[in-house]
């Protein structure tokens, strides 16, 4: 009920920061009281609220952001060394031709309920994951357990970074002593599903269609599994991470440290507890109040600045999200079909203003349109090579002029025409999102003042998907440039120029194009070899060459590239916070509270002093 | 009843009664003011959306006399040019939902019978049926770009209750002697309806009216987020959502003309739209002037 919603737009923000701030005070008094000595960090995050909060991982709904304090990967990766933070595992080993993958476990790790983790675990994760199309079994034949503390991943081509990463920082949180009936009809089903796949590589499309009922088959007993497995709603929640999750609310969670944890020697924090996170502005009241820890909201420039006034213990970091947001253009509409038109929107978008208004703490992208992320710029494309390179400074005057050469007009008003004499009009689809709302707001209006009528429509999440694959719309605003958690340009360009890619699918890019030398270039064939293990001079030239398909053909333009705003509270509750340089920042776009974690179990926060 | 000889008349008549309710002459200033500025002010003050982030979240000046928004947008230009799509919503919706509601109202209650119970049904149907989903599956379809159509999508949900209470109303005025005459003379169901059983509803009528105009300013919020119509910035309601969820506003004490000047235009004029209700009444039932 829209109308309901909005009618006491204010009275319910005033009431929900005070329930937020009588909430803080609540928890504050109490923790003062009954927890006299312990160390407590606080949090914020989101969980179905109880009764609907369950212990099934797999299960809709989840296990919200419980998952990072009570389930561990193998390893964590981060992006900003590139190095792998033994968690579950402790060593690992790659066969000479990259087809075999060894992970040595961490021996004497117990689940929460005493059962002591092995390989099996692994394994079950795994399988089920199968189920659930984990993207790693693209690639994956099978996992072999030699022993009870050693994995071994086999591939089936040679295997390149973005899979193994793949594998190995995947949480494991499914004992096979709880989970393992469920795994157990997988198995059979995968060597079906292999067997059907090969008959249908080798017999071509008329055996697929006689075989048609086969895959139906096996697409129906996975189901039958998949019912079954999402039926169990446990009410515990068993892992192996450093903390117990005790108690759970519509408001608040509880965890406690786990005493037989592998790192349990490590932790100085004896108690988890997490605010519940409906919206930003709740989180914003929390943080003006001082009783948070470490939270990550979008925040507006002068928000931001209120809250660190008025809480001289606070700080931010703010580390890449390893993504960059901006505008997918739909190459299958008029005008924007037109790369003359699109290199005269490129040019009269001042993108470093829509930065400041709509996310002041992201990275400037002023110049090109990469595909490849500002941060790792460097890492793959030359100056040299830069410099010869097209830029989409902002320039109205530029614009106007590349418009007027390819043939359109002005209208009396001042507006703009096409070359057949129709007065250009787009529209700007967006998600709800303050930031996207307010980067797209900002660009509508700089397009109008240039002379483009342009409008801002916000579609709603359930919506948004369909209207990209649908294309069925001019300009939306996206994060593009999207290497979360791999930090791998791969993902990136399979995303932006693969084939059946998000954004690739959305913007209708051609499979072909003309390179610089006038011969084709084959961008699908490309993306999808970059997903290969490749020798890394090819893996270089591949990405320039997809960089350049990028800035030449611009389906995309990139604005900023997102920090995670992080507020952290030094010495009010913890204290040890590292500084923005410190590597394990870097890994926050594999979850932020994967973050927190890594600093506890590595013992770097500690009580007050 | 007032049952004046010639409009000119009526209408000289009604102004005198609402200039001698207090209540009612204030709230007929402040919607002319309102509808000065919906029709008058965009032509006299000149919108400019230009983005300055140095003058953003500014106080009230000479130079800005509300202050600037979060793109350092003046906030008095967006309230004046924002007035005209907001006025005209308003007053569409309540405009086409009431005209809705009486005819399906008065219609079943002196028909009766089946169509009664057609058109109840139908009343039950809008009254139970969610409206978010059917306004989402509304986005998904629908392309809606002028305040006329946003009116008739707000009015399409606001009717029924109305209707309902019409209807109730006109069964009991059924059996009035004024009523029964008239059916006896057989005139026209479009007399009895409109002539007769109508301007004894009126001031329940008006209420109704100004409390749908009141709704279609909050409810066009909901709708935008719905991506059924394109975002409006200079929304009343969009700039009191920007400055409370959007932007910040709310915590930061530099923008406070920024969160107050959207929520002053909505609250005076609401409570103009009730004070001047309260003339209207005297209109219509000479048992209230005092």
């Amino acid at each position: 009920m829209p109308e309901r919603r909005n009618i006491f737009v204010l009275l319910i923000s005033v009431l929900l920061c005070f329930a937020a701030g009588a909430a803080a005070l609540f928890l504050s008094s109490c923790a003062g009281k009954k927890d006299s000595g312990k160390v407590i960090f606080r949090g914020a995050g989101s969980w179905e609220i109880p009764p609907a909060f369950h212990g099934n991982p797999w299960a809709p709904g989840g296990v919200g952001s419980a998952s990072w304090y009570v389930h561990e990967p193998l390893f964590m990766f981060l992006p900003g060394n590139r190095q792998f933070l033994p968690r579950l595992g402790l060593s690992m080993k790659e066969s000479k031709n990259h087809k075999k993958l060894t992970v040595k476990l961490r021996e004497g790790v117990k689940w929460h309920d005493g059962h002591p983790f092995t390989s099996k675990d692994v394994v079950t994760t795994f399988i089920i994951g199968y189920l659930h199309h984990w993207a790693v079994w693209q690639l994956l034949e099978g996992i072999e357990t030699p022993d009870e503390h050693t994995v071994v991943f086999r591939w089936k081509k040679p295997c390149p970074h973005l899979f193994k990463t793949r594998a190995l920082i995947e949480k494991i949180h499914s004992p096979s002593h709880i989970y393992g009936k469920w795994a157990a009809p997988i198995r059979p089903l995968m060597k079906k599903e292999a067997e059907y796949l090969k008959f249908r590589k080798r017999m071509g499309y008329s055996a697929e269609t006689r075989k048609e009922g086969a895959a139906f088959e096996i697409e129906k007993e996975k189901k039958a599994v998949r019912e079954k497995l999402y039926s169990f709603k446990p009410v515990e929640l068993t892992g192996t991470g450093p903390f117990k999750l005790v108690t759970v609310t519509a408001s608040d969670m509880r965890f406690e440290k786990f005493a037989e944890g592998w790192a349990a020697g490590k932790i100085a924090i004896d108690e988890v507890q997490m605010a519940r996170w409906p919206s930003n502005e709740i989180i914003w009241a929390f943080l003006i109040a001082g009783e948070i820890d470490a939270a990550h909201p979008a925040t507006p420039k002068e928000v931001a600045e209120q809250i660190i006034k008025l809480n001289p213990r606070m700080k931010m970091v703010t580390p890449s999200d390893l993504a960059e947001f901006g505008l997918v253009f739909n190459l299958g509409r008029e005008p924007m079909s037109d790369l003359e038109f699109r290199r005269a929107v490129a040019t009269a978008i001042d993108r470093d203003l829509v930065r400041k208004i709509s996310y002041y703490y992201g990275t400037p992208v002023t110049a090109y349109s990469l595909g490849i992320i500002k941060s790792q710029r460097s890492d793959w494309l030359s100056p040299e090579t830069l410099q010869k390179w097209e830029k989409y400074e902002f320039n109205p005057q530029k614009a106007e002029e590349i418009l007027l050469a390819a043939g359109y007009k002005r209208n009396a008003k001042g507006f703009w025409l096409t070359p057949e004499g129709k007065k250009i009009n787009l529209e700007i689809s967006t998600l709800g999102n303050s930031d996207f709302v307010l980067g797209a707001d900002s660009i509508s209006s700089q397009l109008v003042k240039f002379g483009i009528d342009c409008h801002v429509r916000i579609v709603m999440g359930q919506l948004y998907g369909t209207k990209l694959t649908s294309g069925d719309f001019d300009m939306v605003t996206q994060f593009l440039g999207d290497a979360r958690r791999y930090g791998d340009p791969a993902t990136v360009f399979e995303n932006i120029l693969g084939k059946g890619g998000y954004i690739s699918t959305a913007c209708r890019f051609p499979e072909e194009v003309k390179g610089p030398d006038g011969k084709t270039i084959k961008v699908h064939k490309l993306a999808k070899e970059l997903r290969e293990y490749l020798p890394e001079p090819r893996r270089r030239e591949i990405i320039r060459t997809l960089s350049w398909v990028v800035n030449k053909y611009l389906p995309i333009l990139p604005v900023y590239e997102k920090n995670m705003l992080v507020f952290i509270t030094e010495g009010k509750r913890v204290s040890g916070w590292p500084d923005e340089s410190h590597p394990m920042w870097s890994a926050v776009s594999t979850g932020m509270e994967g973050v927190y974690i890594s600093f506890m179990t590595e013992g770097l926060l500690k009580g007050k002093p | 009843m007032i049952m004046p000889r010639n409009t000119g008349k009526r209408l000289l008549e009604s102004f005198t009664i609402i200039k001698h309710n207090r209540r009612a002459f204030f709230g007929l200033c402040v919607l002319v003011f309102f509808i000065l500025m919906a029709t008058a002010g965009p032509v006299v003050i000149p919108l400019d959306m230009s983005q300055d982030f140095l003058m953003r979240f500014q106080g009230p000046s000479w130079a800005h006399i509300l202050g600037t928004d979060f793109a350092g947008r003046d906030i008095f230009q967006q309230l004046v040019h924002g007035s005209t799509d907001v006025l005209t919503i308003a007053f569409a919706t309540a405009f086409f939902g009431s005209f809705i509601a009486v005819l399906v109202g008065l219609s079943a209650g002196l028909v009766g019978g089946k169509f009664d119970m057609l058109m109840m049904r139908i009343i039950d149907i809008f009254l139970t049926v969610p409206n978010f989903p059917i306004m989402i599956i509304f986005a998904s379809i629908f392309r809606i770009n002028d305040p006329i159509s946003f009116a008739l999508v707000l009015a399409a949900w606001s009717w029924p209750g109305l209707a309902r209470a019409l209807r109730a109303q006109v069964l009991s005025l059924k059996h009035k002697e004024f009523v029964e005459v008239s059916r006896v003379m057989a005139m026209p169901y479009r007399h009895i309806m409109f002539k007769e059983a109508l301007p004894g509803l009126m001031p329940y009528l008006m209420i109704n009216f100004i409390d749908m105009a009141r709704g279609a300013i909050t409810a066009s919020v909901g709708i935008m987020l719905l991506g059924l119509v394109p975002l409006s910035v200079t929304n009343w309601g969009m700039m009191l959502n920007f400055a409370t969820f959007q932007t910040g506003a709310i915590y930061v004490p530099s923008a406070l003309s920024y969160l107050l000047s959207p929520m002053l235009a909505i609250i005076l004029f609401q409570y103009g739209l009730i004070c001047f209700a309260s003339g209207v009444e005297e209109i219509f039932d000479p048992r209230l002037r005092s």
